[in-house]
């Protein structure tokens, strides 16, 4: 059996325009711009026949775009196959909040969908980049839609993308969700290679900086106090670095276990990886769902990702990384820099810092925090 | 390996995510099966999922594990 979680890209299209948009260089190739049902069919099927639990994370593009009759079929297959194979199913889905109603909020409450949703924070943060095409901000519309889902009880999250206009406002971006009530949100750093010069786009923000706003970030966590609020990178690397197993794949070890399917059935090793040419594993069209996660360009992608690792072996924070995330190093090559650069620069003053911390807070064997504090 | 035989007051973050590892041991060990509801280890604790599944609240001792087993 196969364990593998699927992120679907239901969608190709977006009804925003945001300006740092990571998929937006994907626009000009659609050629699907909403999964068809008979593919959708298939793998739902084909995940049921290899798994006997599913993750499906449903992306886009905006995904609610899709309309509800499809998440209703999505639904309804999914009850298909649990009925004839026992199999489960979970479901996630990540929205810009914009089109949530009551009746999306009651569907997904329903149907025990995680939802979780893009706010960079305050109005004027968020409406800096997340706009419509005309250039509206959507901050009234993600607001009025968050506010919906904590009605219905739906479990949801937000998702901050944190870019150059983000640097230095650490602690209101922090307060703003503490405010508003939402405890669990996440981080995302803005870091996208411009293809046409090689550099970092504008909106981007360099790995030492997110280092230092996520350091400034913890600094507060730990201030506030409350155990509620879960940052999820935060708690992450505080799981790795207590010597647990993190769930997230940039700091487990664990590499394309989140393969991306787009809407026209091209399967990519994760998200990130998406329209990256050398990386696409195939296509459901062409081949089943099994001949593609046991493929040949799978196992490459496999070798690859090792080699990305070869500049860990020695390296202090191996034991805790576990490697990091193959995106980053792949952007490190992009960008030019050598092994151990770039994001391991980032990676190594994060955990440094929490380490430093832990060091004083808790008591017994710390000879590892010790190692990861006092490296150089 | 880090580890830690005795988890601090001093910061219920700190606590909270050490009961999380803990946990996560005893989990490994088969006495949190239950809680685990037959989900893969790596797959529950992202934010989304652990908004249902691992309540926040007590940092001291297992409190998400008496009530999961006791509604699964």
């Amino acid at each position: 059996m196969v364990n593998a979680s699927y992120i679907v890209k239901l969608t190709e299209v977006c009804n925003l325009a945001c300006s740092y948009c990571y998929y937006f260089k994907h626009r000009k190739d659609i050629k699907v711009p909403i999964m068809r049902t008979p593919l959708l069919e298939s793998l739902i099927g084909q995940a049921a026949e290899l798994s006997q639990h599913v993750w499906f994370i449903w992306h886009g593009g905006e995904p609610l775009m899709a309309g509800k009759d499809l998440f209703q079929t999505i639904v309804d297959l999914q009850k298909f196959h649990s009925q004839q194979k026992g199999v489960t199913f979970k479901n996630s889905v990540q929205t810009n909040g914009t089109l949530l109603d009551d009746e999306w909020c009651s569907f997904f409450e329903r149907n025990q969908f995680d939802v979780g949703v893009s706010l960079d924070g305050p109005e004027d943060l968020h409406n800096a980049y997340r706009v419509y095409p005309g250039g509206k901000g959507s901050f009234s519309a993600v607001m009025h839609g968050w506010k919906l889902l904590t009605e219905s009880k739906t479990p949801a999250g937000a998702l901050a993308v944190i870019s150059r206009e983000s640097l230095g406002k650490a602690e209101e971006i922090f307060r703003f969700f503490l405010r508003e009530g939402i405890l669990n949100f996440n981080l995302l750093p803005c870091m996208e290679v411009d293809g046409k010069n090689g550099n970092l786009t504008p909106q981007s923000i360099q790995p030492a900086e997110y280092a230092q706003f996520l350091g400034e970030i913890y600094d507060l966590l730990i201030q506030e106090d409350n155990p509620a609020v879960k940052i999820t990178d935060i708690f992450n690397i505080l799981v790795a670095l207590l010597g647990g197993k993190p769930s997230s794949c940039r700091v487990n070890g664990t590499c394309g276990v989140y393969v991306t399917v787009q809407s026209d059935g091209t399967v990519w090793p994760c998200d990130n990886f998406v329209g990256t040419e050398g990386f696409r594993l195939g296509n459901l069209q062409e081949q089943t769902l099994a001949e593609i996660l046991s493929g040949g360009p799978r196992k490459c992608f496999q070798s690859w990702v090792i080699s990305q690792r070869s500049a860990c072996r020695g390296c202090e924070l191996n034991a805790v990384c576990k490697g990091g995330c193959s995106w980053r190093h792949y952007q490190r090559t992009c960008l030019g820099l050598p092994p151990g650069s770039y994001w391991c620069d980032a990676n190594k003053a994060i955990f440094r810092r929490i380490a430093k911390h832990l060091e004083s807070t808790v008591t017994g064997d710390v000879s590892g925090l010790q190692k990861i504090v006092r490296a150089h | 390996m880090i580890s830690i035989r005795r988890k601090s007051a001093s910061s219920k973050v700190v606590a909270n995510a050490a009961a999380f590892v803990e946990a996560q041991r005893m989990q490994d060990s088969g006495l949190l099966a239950a809680w685990n509801q037959g989900w893969p280890n790596e797959w529950g604790q992202d934010w989304g999922q652990n908004s249902r599944r691992i309540p926040s609240g007590p940092t001291e001792g297992f409190p998400w594990l008496t009530r999961a087993t006791s509604s699964s």
